[in-house]
């Protein structure tokens, strides 16, 4: 983005909206307000914002039907912002349709951190766009035309459904997906509450991928809502 | 079998009469394991409640301590000197907060849910990874070993409260047992998940060995006081919410192990042994 990302802040706690603002502006961007989900709906369409922060915990609307309203008119990337205890308001927001989370109380860093990867322009989603070329993250390369995976310059053999569960979430790195995000993807609509196959073939793709399954550093656990595809770069 | 009929008259009392006994004996053994759910019940209950009441009581410490760093904070003429160290105070007691908060909902996650029923089943190496991911920071340098067999079978448990229940022990060990390698394992057998977080430090003095998940126990042992000395009790509350047992013993060739054992749901299958 060459000119100053415009962030809209949906948060009815002055606190931390200013604190938001306060945070984002250092980094320089331009930071929007709304302190109800109203007005934030309105701002989201008036001033066409880069992308959206959202406290699930508003006073007149829910924040998934926030999120669900901002989707059926933008594609804007949507950040939700969760307390303990609302962990079902968190993965519904994103199964329809918000692209990431944080958790309060987070650093400044984490935040910023997970804005960069919201304004990243999205790389090839894996539902339907075909995905071509390599890709190399870290000692990890994905060669997409000949559907090949090595680590460290070395072959690594996978089966359909574990390289398949692999472009899925690299088709989205940096980002969280949710089981049924990944389920839907991989193994089709039907089987979205099929938890098992999709622990049991992490299970297995972290052998061939990780150095240290139970330490990753691509495949990141996102507990209770999903997985996420970590760059080490 | 010796079994006195008065007034029999027929084969048909004596088959109704079996029913009769038949029925009451099922009634009887469902009475029992009500009973014995109630009881359990009863203890998670009156643990929580322990544990609701310490936890209110600690969250006083760190907002006074909050409160009076951020006034001086705001004051004229705070000495520059002594900013930092301000600020500093303001940061880890809003983290030592957190933690409490934290503890609290889990207590809250805990109520009157029946925890090994109604969750997707979860894979242990992935919690034992989440836990181990969020102390990173704290186990920088130190020497850490986890295993888990391949065939391991997947446990129906809420993954938040089991993670916190690994985050605890392996923070425990850290505490107890500086500079020590620390080891988690576990392993299904006999229709129960067993996990086991071991260290090489001073282990547990004899006689310890219950009192350590009673809230408020300090070892002697402890380096630092941050811990809220909740930590195990905690563990215990969550893990005899789902149904399963914990203790703690120490190692032979020193050290101490917190064993958990866990509840397997009957559709899925045992799995390998360490």
């Amino acid at each position: 983005v060459t000119e100053a990302a415009s962030i809209l802040v949906i948060d009815d706690e002055p606190h931390a909206r200013a604190l938001l603002q306060m945070t984002l502006g250092q980094e320089g961007y331009c930071c929007l307000r709304a302190s109800t989900g109203l007005e934030g709906l309105r701002a989201a369409e008036a001033s066409a914002p880069h992308l959206v922060i959202l406290d699930l915990g508003l006073p007149d609307l829910n924040g998934v039907e926030v999120t669900r309203r901002i989707r059926e008119r933008s594609a804007v990337p949507i950040i939700v912002v969760s307390a303990s205890g609302q962990e079902k308001d968190k993965i519904s927001a994103l199964d329809v349709g918000a692209n990431d989370y944080v958790t309060k109380p987070f650093s400044a860093g984490e935040f910023l951190a997970r804005v960069r990867v919201a304004l990243r322009p999205f790389a090839a989603v894996a539902e339907g766009t075909p995905q071509t070329g390599t890709s190399t993250f870290g000692d990890l390369s994905i060669d997409f035309d000949a559907r090949r995976v090595a680590r460290g310059g070395r072959l690594v053999r996978l089966t359909p459904t574990e390289y398949k569960l692999l472009c899925v979430l690299i088709g989205a790195v940096g980002r969280v997906l949710t089981h049924q995000q990944i389920l839907r993807q991989v193994w089709g609509p039907r089987h979205a509450s099929e938890m098992n196959y999709l622990r049991v073939y992490m299970k297995r793709l972290r052998l061939k991928v990780e150095d240290e399954p139970m330490r990753p550093r691509y495949l990141l656990n996102e507990l209770g809502v999903g997985y996420r595809f970590q760059s080490p770069d | 079998m010796a079994f006195a009929v008065p007034n029999l008259k027929d084969g048909v009392t004596l088959v109704s009469m079996v029913a009769v006994a038949a029925a009451i004996s099922i009634a009887v053994g469902r009475l029992r394991k009500q009973a014995l759910l109630a009881e359990r019940q009863a203890g998670i209950e009156s643990l929580r409640n322990t544990m609701l009441s310490a936890l209110s009581h600690d969250l006083r410490t760190p907002l006074a301590a909050l409160v009076s760093a951020s006034t001086a904070l705001t004051q004229d003429g705070v000495e520059s000197r002594i900013q930092p160290q301000l600020v500093r105070m303001v940061a880890s007691e809003a983290y030592r907060l957190n933690r409490i908060v934290v503890a609290l909902f889990d207590l809250t996650r805990m109520q009157g849910k029946a925890l090994t029923q109604g969750h997707p089943l979860q894979s242990i190496d992935e919690l034992i990874g989440a836990a181990l991911t969020r102390l990173e920071p704290q186990l920088a340098g130190r020497q850490v070993r986890a295993e888990v067999p391949e065939e391991a079978p997947l446990i129906s448990c809420d993954p938040i409260l089991i993670e916190q229940v690994l985050v605890n022990l392996v923070e425990n060990a850290v505490r107890h047992a500086p500079s020590s390698p620390i080891e988690v394992t576990a392993w299904g057998r006999g229709g129960e998940m067993f996990i086991e977080v071991a260290d090489r430090g001073p282990g547990i003095p004899h006689g310890d060995e219950d009192r350590v998940f009673q809230k408020h126990y300090r070892a002697r042992s402890s380096v630092g006081h941050d811990g809220l000395g909740l930590g195990l009790t905690i563990c215990r509350a969550i893990v005899t919410a789902h149904g399963g047992w914990i203790m703690m013993r120490n190692r032979e060739g020193g050290g101490a192990k917190v064993i958990v054992r866990l509840p397997l749901r009957q559709d899925v299958f045992d799995g390998g042994s360490p």
